[in-house]
Order: structure tokens, then sequence, then C-alpha cells
């Protein structure tokens, strides 16, 4: 209880700080001096459960970034966060499995279990002649889906509000070697990813942890009905482990193209299970390394613009309910695309539609989900008064087993740099479903955002 | 001989009447020159192969609250093609956002457009049908912006009415209508005028009535320079008349001079940034 008064205490402290900004004049960003830019955002945002009207979060994050001039042609850019959350109920305590999905120089640090902060982002920039080189801690982004991902598999994410927040803050950026180089009319994209870091779900006691049976393997129903999950054994062995990808991009005949290409472990590691003697089951989580071949195609057509993109990743794991598979996964490869129409009218109005299917190759009838998984989604979006309110509605829906999430959202410029914010995050659906299982942690949102 | 002699007095009268035009254009008081002539004048009107600038947009609404936003633009000539890149820097809240258009020199061919959004980090494919659309908030539209003080000469049907005294300038009226619905409907607009300084060919102000013909915005040119030789706006507004919110346009280090890598006009520049 004390632990609780002292977090609201430090929270109301940051939350009132932010609230007296509002009322200070609109500032820019601040040069340190002709070469070093400093600039950043506080943000404080407060979640309410509508199921019982408890606080789920009350987020309140400083993003400092810093920008210098190296000369020559070189940036340095180092992108910070700290994050207070009193209520922390997202990740109650502090997240026990961060040693094993993060590498040692991508992990978060937490003082007490409200607070934590993230060396975000921290490159050198620069360009050799024609080609981009960038080194250092970064997100690499592929592909042309929104709220979808397909070929957006460089940077694993953490799923700490599932997949609520901006994909920017989802996205966990990853020390990487990044160069672009102009190869006659196309661009060719090398990079390289030593970073061992995979994707982040809540521990179990986690607003948004994981239920569902398609991804987390049940105890067995005879006794002892003992499941025993190990950690994951995380792979580390420099160049041997590292990621690599490639991606050649052109504009011809007024479409964008793109040709992809990665070689990495999945972001998800494969639940191996193990049956022991005494009927227990042991949950070896192991990452499998994959092949992604894919692609992206994009082009305006009048007021429409056609955006889509494939993969094809090879040797991918599913959770079979039949009790004498080996090690109740099934390998297969899987088939994924999703293509999409925008609709702009009068620049104010935007109407998003997509549709994207994931199909396996291989499929035992024992599999858990199914052979072909179909989702659409369909986004409004309308700017009013120059842009200084905005309102968006974005429905992702699973067309195999009718659940889906409603995000909501109206956005206010109060000022150049202050824009508050009232947000709805409605899941519905079966529990068994990947939206549906967090219908009890259906939010209505408030924030406010300050840039400096 | 004779021949060489025809082609010589040819060719003379063609360079005196070339220089009697031009000179009659520049002393503004030509009443010959039709309304067809002084816009093809303004398309013409130098505008240097590349330009590099500051921009800072403030937008005033109604009350009087400002908003201010500060952006670097880039522009260039790829032969016949024209491209611009817009990137703002801040406040923080817009910084890294980021425009680019391939303008195509045939009018039947939609131009190229692309949008950055941090937020998302990805280039996005934006139509350019409608070129009438509000650029990114502000009062002027995404042809405005890219034409940069021109227009495209083939969308109207022109006609002189006469001139009018602006700034202690006598500038030329022409009135513009677009020639036909589409292209009224892809410009927002039924009917334009201009006023147009005939020693500059350059708009101090135009008024636009919408496809309704209700008068819908006026755009004026405050402060005008040359920059390197080259008539340069320094500072324009548009007022929308039917919201009362206002755009200020600020240029500033206007360089026409400094080369500008054609990387700066990639899509893979949006993403990095300046």
């Amino acid at each position: 209880m004390f632990r609780v008064a002292q977090n609201l205490n430090a929270a109301c402290f940051v939350g009132f700080s932010l609230l007296a900004l509002l009322g200070a004049p609109a500032v820019a960003q601040v040069p340190v001096n002709e070469d070093v830019t400093f600039r950043g955002t506080v943000e404080s945002e407060l979640g309410v459960t509508l199921r019982d009207g408890s606080a789920q979060k009350w987020d309140t994050t400083f993003v400092p970034e810093i920008e210098a001039d190296l000369g020559g042609g070189w940036q340095l850019t180092g992108i910070g966060r700290i994050r207070v959350d009193p209520v922390d109920n997202l990740e109650p305590d502090q997240p026990a499995n961060q040693q094993a999905v993060r590498g040692p120089l991508s992990r978060r640090f937490f003082v007490g279990d409200a607070l934590d902060a993230e060396l975000r982002e921290l490159y050198l920039d620069g360009v050799v002649q024609d080609a981009f080189i960038r080194v250092g801690k970064q997100q690499i982004v592929w592909g042309q889906a929104d709220g979808l991902r397909v070929l957006d598999i460089v940077n694993p994410f953490n799923f700490r509000e599932f997949i609520l927040p901006d994909f920017e803050d989802r996205r966990i950026p990853l020390w990487s070697v990044n160069a672009e180089i102009p190869v006659g009319d196309w661009f060719a994209q090398l990079i390289w990813i030593p970073d061992h870091t995979y994707s982040q779900l809540p521990d179990a006691n986690g607003t948004f942890a994981v239920s569902s049976p398609r991804f987390v393997p049940s105890a067995p129903e005879a006794p002892p009905r003992r499941l025993i999950l190990q950690d994951p054994d995380r792979p580390n062995d420099l160049i041997l482990d590292d990621g690599y990808g490639a991606r050649l991009s052109t504009f011809k005949g007024g479409w964008d193209l793109s040709l992809n290409y990665l070689y990495d472990f999945a972001d998800d590691p494969v639940l191996f299970q193990h049956r022991r003697p005494d009927g227990t089951i042991v949950v070896d989580p192991t990452y499998e390394r994959t092949h992604v071949f894919g692609g992206s195609a994009s082009k305006a057509f009048k007021s429409l613009t056609l955006r889509s993109e494939f993969a094809v990743s090879t040797d991918r794991f599913f959770l079979t309910r039949d009790l004498n598979d080996r090690d109740g996964v099934i390998k297969s490869t899987d088939v994924s695309y999703v293509a999409g129409i925008d609709y702009n009218y009068n620049a104010d109005l935007l109407i998003s539609a997509q549709f994207f299917q994931s199909i396996l190759t291989n499929h035992p009838t024992a599999t858990i989900r199914d052979r072909v998984e179909s989702q659409a989604t369909l986004l409004i979006r309308r700017e009013f008064w120059n842009d200084t309110l905005s309102a968006e509605g974005l429905v992702i829906q699973s067309l195999n087993d009718g659940d889906g999430v409603l995000q909501l959202d109206l956005s206010y410029a109060y000022r150049a740099n202050v824009h508050v914010s009232l947000g709805a995050d409605i899941f519905y659906g079966s529990d068994a479903g990947v939206f549906g299982q967090f219908d009890s942690a259906n939010r209505v949102t408030f924030g406010v955002e300050v840039g400096f | 001989m004779i021949r060489l002699h025809a082609l010589a007095l040819a060719g003379l009268t063609l360079i005196v009447c070339n220089v009697a035009t031009s000179a009659a254009t520049q002393s503004g008081d030509d009443t010959t020159l039709t309304g067809r002539e002084i816009m093809k004048a303004v398309v013409e009107r130098p505008e240097g192969e590349h330009l590099r600038r500051e921009m800072t947009i403030k937008l005033i609404d109604s009350t009087g609250t400002e908003r201010v936003q500060e952006t670097h633009v880039f522009r260039k000539r790829f032969g016949p093609e024209k491209r611009l890149a817009v990137y703002y820097t801040a406040p923080t809240t817009v910084a890294d956002t980021a425009f680019l258009t391939y303008d195509y020199a045939d009018p039947s061919v939609d131009d190229d457009q692309w949008l950055y959004l941090p937020a998302l980090r990805k280039v996005r494919r934006i139509s350019a049908s409608d070129r009438g659309d509000f650029f990114l908030g502000t009062d002027f539209t995404y042809e405005e912006i890219k034409k940069d003080n021109k227009i495209e000469l083939a969308d109207y049907n022109y006609q002189r009415i006469g001139t009018e005294r602006i700034r202690d300038v006598t500038t030329y009226k022409v009135e513009g209508v677009p020639k036909t619905e589409q292209i009224a409907a892809e410009l927002g607009y039924r009917r334009v005028v201009w006023y147009v300084d005939p020693k500059r060919d350059v708009f101090l102000r135009s008024e636009f009535w919408d496809t309704n013909g209700n008068h819908a915005r006026t755009l004026r040119n405050t402060q005008i320079k040359r920059v390197d030789g080259i008539v340069t706006v320094l500072r324009a507004t548009a007022k929308n008349h039917k919201t009362g919110h206002k755009t200020v346009l600020v240029f500033q280090e206007n360089d026409y001079e400094s080369s500008i890598p054609d990387y700066v006009f990639e899509r893979r520049m949006l993403r990095r940034g300046l």
C-alpha cells in the first residue's frame, strides 16, 4: 500500500508538472549550440478499465532526443524513454522474462516497479558517396501495411499493451548496421543485426498476458495436471546467431516496388513440449531460424492508393492438440499477404481498408490454428479545423473467429506543441481468439502530450 | 546573297518584335497582351534549376490562436520534371514529417506524392489527383505548394479583365476559368482572378471562387524580392473566407546557388530525415 502511495505521489508530481506546461507559451526545440539540438516530449496517459472503472495504467513518459552534427555529413542521434506507471498493472512488479528475451544492451532499467528507463535509439548516420549508412540501435521498418505485420519483421515487438500503442512505441529497436546503396535504378539495403533481442510478452500476471490456447499450451487434463514453462534459450553467438537481411527497392512506372529477404530467428520462441513419465508437460521455448522472402507494391490511381505486401516464411511452428505428437508443435511454411486500398477525400478524410491472410502449407488436422487465417481492417480518419482536431476509428476483425478490436481516438492540438486526446480500445469476441482474449481489458484513455 | 539578306531581315524583324514585346511587358502598360500571354509569362518566369530555403508556416485560426511550424524546403529540376521535398523540423509534435512530390511536365499524368509519418516510420504513397486539397492543415493547396506561385497553363481559359493598383503597382487583372468540369473538381474552383505584377510576372493577389460560386479564398504575396537574380516571394498569406482561418508562409535563407544532391528527393531520404 505504501509503495502504491509513493508511486501515486511521484505520478501526481509529474502529471501536475505536465499540466503546468500546458499553460506555458509554445516553445521550440532547444538548440544547445549550432551543431547540437535537444528536443523531446512529455506524455501522460490514463487508462480506465471499462469493466469496473479501475485504473489500468497511468503512464507518464519522457522521451528526450538529442541530435549532434559531427561534421563531414555525419550525425549522431540518441533517443531515450523514461516511463512512470504507478498503477503497475500492465507489467506488475518487474518483468521476469527480460533477460530471456533481450540482449544485454537492449534491456530496460527498472527503478522500483513503477519506473523504467530505456535507451530507445542511438545511431550514427552518414552518407558515403550516395550510400546511406546508419550504425547503432535503431528501428528498421519494411512493408506497406497498417496495423498488420507481414514484412515489418526486422524489429521485435513489446506486447506490454498488446497491439494498442503506435508501432513506433511497440517496436524494440535493435543494434544493427544498415546500409542503403544505389544500384542503377534500384536501392539495395543491406542489414546486419548482431542484437539477439526478441519479442517481449507480458508475464502471466500482466493485463495483456496472452491466454489464447493457440499461443499457450494448456496443462494436461489427467493428473498431475502440471505444466512447467522453462525460460527460452536465447541465441547469443556473435555472427552465427546474428540476423541478416536485404531489400531491393525501386520506383518504376508509378509503382513503388520492393523485394525483401531476412534470415533471422523468428521473434517468438517455438513452444516445444516434452511429456515426462509422470504426465507433467515441460515447455521448452526455443528460438528457430527462418528464411523470409517477400515483396511489396504500391501505386496511386486517382483518389485511390493501392498497397500490398507478401511474405513466405519457412520453418514456422504452431501448436497442435495431438497428445501423441512428439514435441507438441507442427512445422510449416507460412505464406502471408495483405492488400489495402486508401481513399482520400479533400485531404481531410481517409478511408482505408485492408485484407490479410496467413496460409500454412502443412496443416495436420490437430493443428490448433486454422490453415487459413484471415483478417480485415477498416480505418476512418477525419481531420477538422485545419488539422487541429483529428477523429479516428480503426477496427481489426478476425474473419475466422469473429473476434476483433475497435480503437477510437480523438486528438486535439491545443497548441502547436500540446496535444490532448481521448480514446477507447474495445476488444470483442471469443476468449480463445487473438483479440477476444483481452475483452476484460477494454478501456478508455485520456492523454496529454507536450513537445519541447 | 539575296536569300541571306532575306533571312537576316526576317531575323532582325523577329528580334525587334521580341524586344518590343518584352519592353512593353516590362513597362507594364501593354494593352495588347492577352490574358493567356500574361499568364504564360508568369509560368515562364525564371525560377532557377534548384532552390533550398527555410519555410515558416503560421497557422492562425479565427480567434487569432497561432500555431507555428518550421520546415526545410528543397526544389530541383530533373529535366522537364520538378521535384519538391518538405521536411518538418519543429514543433516536436510534427518534426520529422516529410513530403515529397514528383511534378511531371505532362499535365495529363498525375504527380507522384509520398508522405513520411514518424509515428509509423513508413513512407506512405498518397493520392495526387485532387490538386485543390489543402496541404497538411494549411490554407494553401497541394497545387500551390508544388507550383510555387505558378499555375498549370493548360488548366484554364483566360480573359484579361482590366487593371488594379496594388501597393503602387498597376497589376494586370486576369480571370481564369477551368477548361473542364473535371479540372474544376480537381482544383476545387470554378473561377480565379489573378492580379499580376507586369514587371516581375508574379501574382500580388489571387481570388478564388469555389464550384458553388462562393468567394472561397484570397492569396496575397506581400513581400517579393530578387534573390540571386530570381524573383522570389518571401511572404505569402492565404485567407480562407469560409472558415476564417489564415496561413502565413515566410521564406528565408533562399538559396538558388548551392547545389542539392539528388538523394534529397528520394523516398529513402524521407525515412532518414535531414
